[in-house]
């Protein structure tokens, strides 16, 4: 039907066109004929000669032969034409004419003629293969003075509040400096140093495979970053130094930063002292963004566990420097030497040390199924140290036909909280103090090798060992009624301690043909870990209470078989694995005769497709069931205080969770228009084996207690977003939206419930540097909140809004002024809370050569907004928490580039 | 202009010997002189199924007042590269053409236009033999149409043209009085500023225009050249795809199964030349 109908229109359209045409030639063919000659009088061969209409418009053309002569017919045309010869070592001649056949005797003067030089700017982004190459220059602006500046306004590329980096909304795999991973997983100490202007280009390396050797087989779905430098040798870093004052409570402030940096062919370096008091959250460069190699799965039992704690005041929703009041250091030394052409050492060791102090309070009320508002009110000051070091070192080799990598890493934490707490109802006052160190020694082992005939051979190792001896003091004693009897008593002791050993090793063989891969896997772990714990009192315990002390030996082994199988075609690719684990789970704690035993076997498939369609767009879906066992944390058969106002006691079936998930999404980029746009959609079943039941007393305690009852949650969410540059205007949009609902069963004060939540977020984000002489930022981002019980009306919806802006103007001479201001709304249930800040910032930029210096004014919370609320609503509760902000403070800085 | 001076004489020897005035006067693999050097990026998908095969190069077209050489920076790499080894081998040091390193295309051709003759003489390699054959300008029958457009800062207007398989559309300029353009388009009143077919497959953007302060000497290549017509390189090449171990072969080397079902499968993906016949 369709080429049918289009050779018909076809026809129809060449009718109209060309067979008018024809009529119109039949009745005024015209020719313009002549010859072209040199003054002088020698024929000229090669000129170009155009009849052109009044408005330039070339009609018809010809050239003169060796003799100078030309012929150029035209068929229709104006009334009056112009004839104009042209020649690269000639002047420009024309005449106008009437439109009619005639001789031309056209006599040029010699002379060479100015050629209009151009140079096209080249694309911000270009694109070769799987490559995505941002041009630095085309996105920076005068401002910018560390690479994060210029990343956040790349298309397509997201800077996430803890520094991590998103392509197409999903994390990075790898951040690489001229092709090299010298900092793994902590990147953040590049890109928040790194000067700007020593990066050429930020590339893309779009479904990055880290390991060489599985670069032709597996193709993971995240992004790799790498920074192009400049210059092949690259000297560089900042340092800077501040001081300044702040309003009461904070006085004298300062503030350091020295960074020196190398990267040179076979070796590079960062090296970096911080510190400051003045809220910049330096820590946040020790946090590991990426997975390391061949990391299967989560390692849970490597994370430090949080047996006692004193009670915390959590952070409120807006920027770390806000609320941070800290006493920071932090030393870090990194350094990749390549030792031979295909072997590497590599050094990451870091010394952080915090004093930080929180002051708030926390405000929440219950309200009960039988119409009783129960109402907690605690006002907080804490005092948190935080000492950590941090050591990996690393023997790396990555070449096609070999992978070989050794990691062995040490992790040590000397910290301690004290906090003072005083309860509004009962004017009560408690003191807590606890200690919470922990040292952690791991190896990581992988080893890859491709064999002939399309084989690959991969070991891998993993082995933990750690130790946590935690203690919390609270005075006075807590929980009286079920400790002593009802007795008052002045202090609680809780001593725990965690010892876990883990071990991961599998060895596998990947198969390919053709477009097939054929993989299999098999491994074992094993998971000891020993928990012992005391509650002390300083009076007599109740000798018939109930169990203080914890002994418990944990043992899980899993032994798994992974087969897997992948097709690669040029524009699709499948791929399916099929684990089979059987898990053997043990906790036994034989002072108290208490212990469970688990055998299980599951298998948890996934599948994933991606189809390419065409150079712009791709999809992709995946479908994956999978099984969660709980960890030690979420038992113990003896009570344990977690915080002063917290006893717990898990004896329940370890806790399982089986998840079904589904997602699917689409993908577009356009990079010569700069174009990105995704939007993807999940959806998840899970089915826990226990449902939690809440039990809240008059004093506003509440017990939960898990119970022997599956329940369901299902979750829906879509994300979607799109990012625009506009080249000439050097700017730079993009838009986010996101929604989801969630619904589960929940249980409180003996009555069970389906619950529903539902949450809505649109972002839009927008930087502009069109002018030389000035910048916009703004970013808002606006989030609704609503939860419903069973079908009964939801709750009126919450909505919060925050909206960020920040102009700069650059009047001559190196001056910045840049005058930024942060507004958050939140309303709905609980009362409206606003809260503006702004701060102001004069920069001076030294007219030196080479080296850049920078003068710095800094002027913050200058309405010296000094408290924030912030609210959580659920069908439930109601809990507001206060939060002591940083005051006004003013801090002047040198920076020099290095 | 000393230089220029010796190319015109040389041009007219060659013409003469030829018995031909408008024959390709150039003798290729000696350097060429250019005063005007204009950038151009090509873009091109060499498998026409997988759209991902998409490959982006810069190219050059060297102008001077009798002529331009068009060429790839990748295929002038190579061909330099190649020089090198040849002059060691020469001296009997021993060379070998390291492979790691090298320029990755496809391209290995260059093709000169002379001005005055009208003509467009192609030199491009099939395995290792150099094959030169000429075209008249009039196989490209241009066809100007009224739209003008600003493309890359010039006032460009549009023009169509079909060669070898597939329809082009391109933008010329006549603010710069070139009668030629990217590969072999050429024969406009003006430099082609753009210039893709229809399908998308192959485009070319000019990216830079520079007046050369002091003439370039683009480097030659080595090696014999042989005379062909345009028909009978194509056959050669079609033979070539369909053994293209026959030669080595009959120099007595080993070629395994698998090397041949590799090639083939590279020659497979490499399915969408820009001339198509």
């Amino acid at each position: 039907m369709w080429p049918r109908f289009r050779s018909a229109a076809a026809l129809l359209f060449w009718l109209l066109l060309g067979g008018s045409r024809l009529a119109m030639a039949q009745t005024s063919p015209r020719t313009f004929a002549g010859t072209v000659t040199e003054k002088g009088g020698e024929a000229l061969g090669g000129i170009s000669l155009t009849v052109e209409t009044r408005d330039n418009t070339v009609l018809a053309y010809g050239f003169t032969d060796e003799a100078g002569a030309f012929r150029i017919g035209l068929e229709t045309g104006p009334d009056s034409v112009r004839l104009r010869a042209r020649s690269m070592s000639h002047a420009e001649w024309s005449v106008l004419v009437p439109n009619r056949s005639q001789q031309f005797a056209v006599v040029l003067t010699p002379g060479e003629i100015k050629l209009k030089e151009v140079t096209v700017k080249g694309a911000p982004i270009t694109r070769q293969g799987d490559t995505l190459s941002y041009k630095v220059d085309a996105f920076a602006n005068k401002q910018d003075r560390v690479i994060a500046d210029v990343l956040k306004k790349m298309p397509g590329i997201e800077v996430g509040g803890d520094g991590q980096i998103s392509y197409e909304g999903k994390p990075i795999n790898k951040f690489y400096i001229n092709g090299q991973d010298l900092l793994e997983s902590r990147y953040t100490m590049a890109s928040n140093n790194l000067p700007a202007d020593a990066v050429q280009s930020v590339q893309v390396l779009e479904r990055h495979q880290p390991i060489r050797a599985l670069d032709s087989l597996a193709r993971p779905e995240n992004a790799a970053l790498n920074l192009e430098l400049k210059k092949k040798v690259t000297a560089t870093g900042q340092a800077r130094l501040g001081a300044g004052w702040g309003a009461a409570p904070l006085g004298p402030l300062w503030s350091a930063n020295v960074s020196p940096m190398l990267f040179a062919g076979r070796q590079q370096l960062i090296d970096t002292y911080q510190g400051n008091n003045t809220g910049q959250d330096v820590a946040a460069e020790l946090k590991p963004l990426t997975l390391a190699d061949l990391q299967q799965g989560s390692e849970l039992s490597t994370r430090k566990p949080d047996l006692t704690h004193i009670q915390g005041l959590g952070s409120p929703p807006v920027a770390a420097n806000r609320y941070l009041f800290n006493q920071v250091h932090l030393l870090s030394a990194n350094h990749l030497v390549t030792i031979s052409p295909e072997n590497q050492l590599r050094v990451n060791a870091s010394y952080l040390h915090d004093v930080q102090t929180q002051r708030g309070g926390a405000q929440t009320r219950f309200f009960l199924p039988d119409n009783r508002t129960v109402t907690l009110t605690e006002a907080k000051s804490n005092r948190l140290t935080f000492s950590n070091l941090l050591a990996d070192f690393a023997f790396i080799k990555n070449v096609k036909r070999y992978y070989l990598k050794n990691t062995l890493s040490l992790d040590g934490r000397w910290d301690a909280q004290t906090g003072d707490l005083a309860r509004a109802e009962t004017g009560l006052r408690i003191t807590q103090q606890a200690r919470n160190p922990f040292v952690a020694v791991s190896n990581r082992l992988g080893l890859v090798r491709p064999l002939s005939g399309g084989r690959i051979v991969q070991l891998s190792s993993f082995t933990f060992f750690s130790n946590s001896p935690q203690q919390l003091a609270v005075q006075p004693g807590a929980f009286a009624g079920l400790l002593t009897g009802g007795v008052p008593y002045d202090s609680a002791r809780q001593q725990a301690r965690l010892g876990a050993f883990f071990t991961n090793n599998s060895a596998g063989l990947t198969l390919s043909r053709g477009g097939w891969a054929y993989s299999g896997q098999a491994g074992f772990s094993q998971e000891i870990q020993r928990l012992t714990s005391t509650l002390t009192t300083s009076a007599e315990p109740d000798l018939a209470g109930p169990p203080l002390r914890n002994d418990l030996r944990w043992n899980r082994g899993r032994y798994y078989l992974e087969p897997g199988l992948s097709r690669k075609a040029d524009t699709w690719q499948a791929s399916l694995s099929v684990p089979v684990s059987y898990y053997d789970f043990r906790a036994e704690d034989a002072p108290l005769g208490a212990g469970q035993r688990l055998r299980a076997v599951v298998a948890e498939p996934s599948l994933s497709l991606r189809r390419d369609l065409g150079p712009l767009w791709y999809v992709s879906a995946s479908a994956g069931l999978s099984n969660d066992f709980g960890e030690i944390s979420q038992l113990n058969y003896a009570y344990i205080l977690r915080d002063y106002r917290t006893l717990q006691r898990n004896d329940a079936p370890l806790p399982r969770t089986q998840t079904q998930r589904y997602s699917g999404g689409f993908y577009f980029k356009n990079p010569l228009k700069s174009r990105f746009f995704n939007a993807f959609y999940s959806f998840s079943n899970s089915l826990n084996n226990r449902l939690y039941s809440s039990q809240v007393d008059a004093s506003g305690a509440v017990t939960t207690v898990a119970l022997d009852q599956n329940s369901r949650a299902l979750t829906h969410s879509l994300n979607t977003s799109a990012s625009q540059f506009i080249s000439p205007w050097k700017t730079n949009l993009s838009l986010q939206a996101s929604a989801s609902q969630r619904q589960q069963p929940q249980v409180l004060n003996g009555q069970l419930a389906q619950t529903r939540t539902q949450n809505a977020t649109v972002g839009l984000k927008m930087s502009v540097s069109a002018f030389d002489w000035g910048s916009l930022d703004y970013n808002a981002t606006l989030t609704a909140l609503r939860s419903a019980v069973a079908d009964g009306p939801a709750t009126a919806a919450a909505r919060v809004q925050e909206h960020h802006a920040s102009a700069s103007i650059f009047p001559t001479g190196g001056h910045q002024f840049t005058l930024s201001g942060d507004y958050y709304d939140s309303r709905g249930p609980a009362p409206t809370v606003r809260a503006v800040f702004a701060d102001l910032l004069y920069r001076y930029a030294m007219p030196t050569k080479g080296r850049k210096i920078d003068l710095e004014l800094r002027w913050s919370n200058i309405f010296d907004t000094r408290q924030y609320q912030y609210s959580f609503v659920s069908p439930f509760q109601l809990a507001q928490t206060t939060y002591q902000l940083r005051p006004m403070q003013v801090l002047a800085s040198a920076r020099v580039s290095l | 202009m000393k230089i220029s001076g010796f190319f015109a004489a040389l041009a007219l020897a060659l013409c003469f010997t030829n018995h031909c005035y408008c024959q390709q006067i150039s003798l290729n693999n000696l350097p060429f002189t250019a005063d005007i050097r204009c950038v151009y990026r090509f873009t091109y998908q060499s498998d026409s199924l997988n759209k991902m095969s998409v490959v982006s190069e810069t190219a050059f077209l060297f102008i001077n007042k009798q002529e331009s050489e068009y060429t790839t920076r990748k295929n002038l790499q190579m061909d330099s590269a190649q020089r090198v080894v040849l002059a060691r081998m020469r001296l009997n040091q021993g060379g070998r053409l390291s492979v790691a390193g090298m320029p990755v295309t496809s391209i290995n051709y260059r093709i000169y236009k002379n001005y005055e003759c009208k003509s467009i003489t192609t030199i491009e390699t099939i395995d290792i033999q150099r094959f030169r054959y000429t075209e008249p300008e009039s196989v490209l029958a241009w066809r100007i149409l009224p739209e003008r457009q600003a493309v890359a800062g010039y006032a460009c207007q549009k023009a169509q043209v079909a060669y070898a398989g597939r329809n082009y559309e391109a933008w010329f300029t006549n603010e710069l009085p070139i009668s030629d353009g990217p590969y072999k388009f050429s024969g406009l009143p003006g430099l082609i500023v753009r210039l893709a077919d229809t399908k998308a497959h192959y485009s070319f953007d000019l990216v830079a225009v520079q007046k050369l302060a002091t003439p370039m000497t683009v480097p030659g290549f080595m090696g014999n050249v042989q005379e062909t017509t345009r028909a009978r390189f194509r056959q050669a090449g079609q033979d070539y795809r369909a053994n293209p171990f026959a030669a080595m072969e009959s120099e007595g080397m080993v070629v395994t199964e698998e090397d041949r079902s590799r090639h083939r499968d590279k020659l497979k993906r490499r399915n969408n030349p820009l001339e198509l016949r």
